[in-house]
């Protein structure tokens, strides 16, 4: 740079060589080009890609190869605007949302979008093109579920590539909610289409639900009182199911009404009563009242002492059973002699029991509404509840582990740069071996490996963590002190799982010692920082913490203590500097979060103890 | 430098000028155009600054050459704005003859 604007002279200055050229240019060009006043080698091969673009253009010439025509119909409906939209139409990811149109002609799968969509939406796009821009929106949204519904009967018969922009649409949908970007995030990339598959297969009202959820009627679960709201709802809704189910049996069975303790059931119970109409009632009535008058008018005719020659004896009977049965059609509340229904035949079918006690499962709606796994819609409601309340108990850590995950995952991208540029500052072996060393780690995302241990060191559980907060496929020593259980070391690069029983031994007891070594204020210190860092990282960019995060800190141990301490931080990060900062703090704070732990941990004496014993050495390529 | 969606989209469009260009002669196939589209639709959802953005086309520049230019050109947009900078304020100096504080400042930015 120094060279290229200035030249050393003695005495005299002189303007360097570019400089002149500036000069000139303000001489020989009718605009200054002040933007760009030092050419690049960027510069020089645009220049030199247009001449080969032209070249190209002139030799070829040809506007009938796909790739020209691709590229022109792109440009035909490209705004500048949305190059994204441009972008995923090249991929073949073709959204179906909101305003978008399904009206693509060229590539595979697209072809199956004009032939198989859009005769089914067209109708409905044309509903919705309206003056109102909300009306407008609001029934995009309808069409959209009209569409998807359409969609999702034929989806099982599909391709994977008919099925792939169906799959982009509903990964798209959500990745609008937070825990849904989430659940997507911890799948390895391979389990994602069959995930997607499985949730599209459910069926359209789930989907529908998902879609309304998108477009934020209610999102997914993820802190303590949507929790509990849906167990609330659950709970009634199961509530009355079942009391819709006993009614249906009961009914079925002849019993009055809900069947309770002592009431008699079944054979032994009340027949019931079949409802008729007032009009059916009155018919009933008249009916007896010509019996009666006909039991009248043949005894009547019956004179005693007298022979019966007209059998107006046999008739009496006949019009005194009548009118019994009347009596009793009247009682039971039947509409009459002609009614074929007998007490107790309510019309109550097996199918109907069958669907209302299907109903008393969980609907995989409910379900995503509360967050929870499709696995558990094949719950008992009851159960389906008691897991949801489990959750509700876990809800805000989850929501933490969600926000630290985010934060780390951006975290490690800029220890990846960082690490990056320090690799080109590197002088020796072991920084580079380092360095190598730490890159790996953040690139094997085999999912972290929890070893739980006691105070004493016992390895009392292994567990598999498959959430985003496992990042670098490494062994985690977890103590567990009571209720709490905090991190106290890390083993990069090593799968639990990979040992071998002698080595599984001689890392309980390397554990042991190592942790023996540490006071209880170490621990205490340990994780104490670990929650701070962890809480601070999550004050959003107004300073405050996300909702329910306090309340939830409150009722924890060294809650207040923390808060706090936070606190008191989020004051001298503000101070003075505005809300527009605290955004740049968050990341700095995360990058430092992370550093701090790759560091803190390659550092701890444990690490050095395994080192020592060279069962793991973090600083050795390979590791 | 901070990434708006301005700044983003800006960059989408530069890139799909090049892919679009490089269709039209023939330099991708519609395949590649794809690979290249779902590369980007990816990888720029983690730029967040220049320096993730410089990456991210350094990345994109090492599968397929095409995009070296552009990499180039991001890579070197801001040490050419203090360049920029630099060359305004010290031909402001030169003129006012301080031209050991013109020398300095060109020194300033050498060891940046």
């Amino acid at each position: 740079m120094k060279e290229a604007l200035i030249a050393r002279q003695t005495g005299e200055l002189t303007i360097s060589s570019n400089l002149n050229r500036l000069n000139q240019r303000s001489i020989f060009m009718p605009e200054p080009a002040a933007a760009v006043p030092v050419f690049t080698k960027g510069d020089i091969k645009e220049g030199a890609l247009r001449l080969a673009t032209k070249e190209t253009r002139t030799r070829t010439g040809e506007e009938n190869r796909p790739g020209a025509v691709l590229a022109k119909s792109i440009e035909e409906k490209r705004d500048l605007n949305d190059p994204e939209s441009a972008l995923r139409e090249l991929a073949g990811q073709e959204r179906f949302d909101e305003g978008q149109s399904a009206e693509i002609d060229t590539g595979k799968g697209r072809d199956f979008v004009e032939k198989s969509f859009v005769g089914k939406y067209k109708g409905d796009r044309k509903g919705i093109v309206r003056e109102d821009e909300e009306q407008g929106k609001y029934d995009s949204i309808v069409s959209s579920k009209g569409r998807l519904e359409s969609v999702i009967k034929e989806y099982a018969s599909f391709t994977d590539a008919q099925k792939a922009p169906i799959r982009n649409q509903v990964a798209h949908m959500l990745r609008q909610m937070p825990a849904g970007e989430a659940l997507l995030s911890s799948l390895p990339p391979t389990e994602v289409g069959p995930y997607l598959d499985s949730l599209i297969a459910q069926s359209s009202t789930e989907l529908v639900q998902v879609y309304n959820e998108a477009y934020g009627v209610e999102p997914i679960a993820n802190n303590i009182d949507v929790v509990q709201a849906n167990v609330d709802k659950l709970k009634t809704t199961l509530k009355n199911k079942e009391k819709e189910l006993r009614d249906l049996k009961a009914k079925k069975t002849g019993s009055v009404g809900l069947p309770t303790e002592g009431v008699p059931r079944g054979e032994e119970a009340v027949k019931v009563k079949i409802p008729t109409t007032r009009e059916e009632l009155v018919s009933l009535e008249q009916d007896l009242v010509d019996a009666n008058e006909e039991i009248q008018l043949w005894s009547g005719k019956l004179i005693p002492g007298k022979e019966d020659t007209g059998g107006f004896k046999d008739r009496l009977d006949q019009a005194i059973t009548r009118r019994d049965a009347l009596r009793e059609a009247f009682k039971e509340g039947r509409k009459g002699l002609g009614d074929e229904k007998q007490a107790g035949e309510t019309g109550v079918t097996e199918e109907k029991i069958a669907k209302l006690e299907e109903d008393i499962y969980i609907l995989p709606r409910e379900i995503a509404l509360a967050g929870l796994d499709l696995e558990t819609a094949k719950l008992d409601r009851r159960e389906g509840i008691a897991k949801l309340e489990e959750r509700a108990k876990n809800a805000i850590p989850e929501a933490v582990a969600r926000h630290l995950n985010t934060a780390m995952e951006q975290a490690e991208q800029e220890v990846r740069l960082e690490i990056a540029g320090m690799k080109e500052k590197a002088t020796t072996g072991k920084e580079k071996a380092t360095l190598e060393a730490v890159e790996k780690a953040i690139s094997t995302r085999y999912g972290l490996k929890e070893v739980i241990t006691g105070r004493n060191g016992k390895i009392k559980k292994v567990r598999e963590n498959h959430n985003r907060t496992n990042m670098y496929g490494d062994t985690r020593i977890l103590i567990e002190d009571g209720e709490d259980v905090y991190m106290a070391a890390i083993i990069k690069g090593v799968d639990h799982r990979t040992l071998t029983p002698e080595q599984r031994e001689e890392l309980r007891v390397t554990t042991k010692d190592a942790i023996s070594a540490l006071k209880p204020d170490d621990l205490k210190r340990l994780k104490i920082e670990a929650q701070e860092k962890l809480i601070t990282s999550m004050v959003k960019a107004d300073g405050k913490l996300p909702s329910g995060m306090e309340e939830y800190l409150l009722d924890t141990k060294d809650g207040q203590g923390l808060i706090d301490k936070v606190a008191d931080k989020r004051k001298g990060m503000f101070k003075g500097i505005g809300g527009r900062v605290s955004e740049y703090f968050r990341t700095m704070d995360r990058k430092k979060a992370l550093k701090l732990l790759l560091w803190f941990f390659m550092s701890l004496p444990l690490s050095a103890y395994l080192a020592h014993k060279g069962i793991f050495n973090p600083f050795k390529s390979g590791n | 430098m901070e990434f708006s969606t301005e700044r983003k989209k800006e960059i989408e469009n530069k890139i799909l000028d090049l892919i679009l260009e490089g269709l039209k002669k023939d330099l991708f196939n519609p395949q590649d155009a794809a690979k290249i589209s779902s590369f980007v639709l990816v990888k720029i959802a983690l730029v967040f600054d220049q320096a993730t953005l410089v990456n991210f086309l350094y990345d994109l520049a090492e599968s397929w050459p095409e995009f070296t230019n552009l990499y180039e050109i991001e890579d070197g947009k801001i040490e050419r704005k203090l360049e920029e900078n630099v060359v305004k304020e010290a031909l402001a100096l030169v003129k006012e003859g301080k031209i050991d504080e013109a020398l300095t400042l060109t020194k300033t930015v050498d060891n940046s």
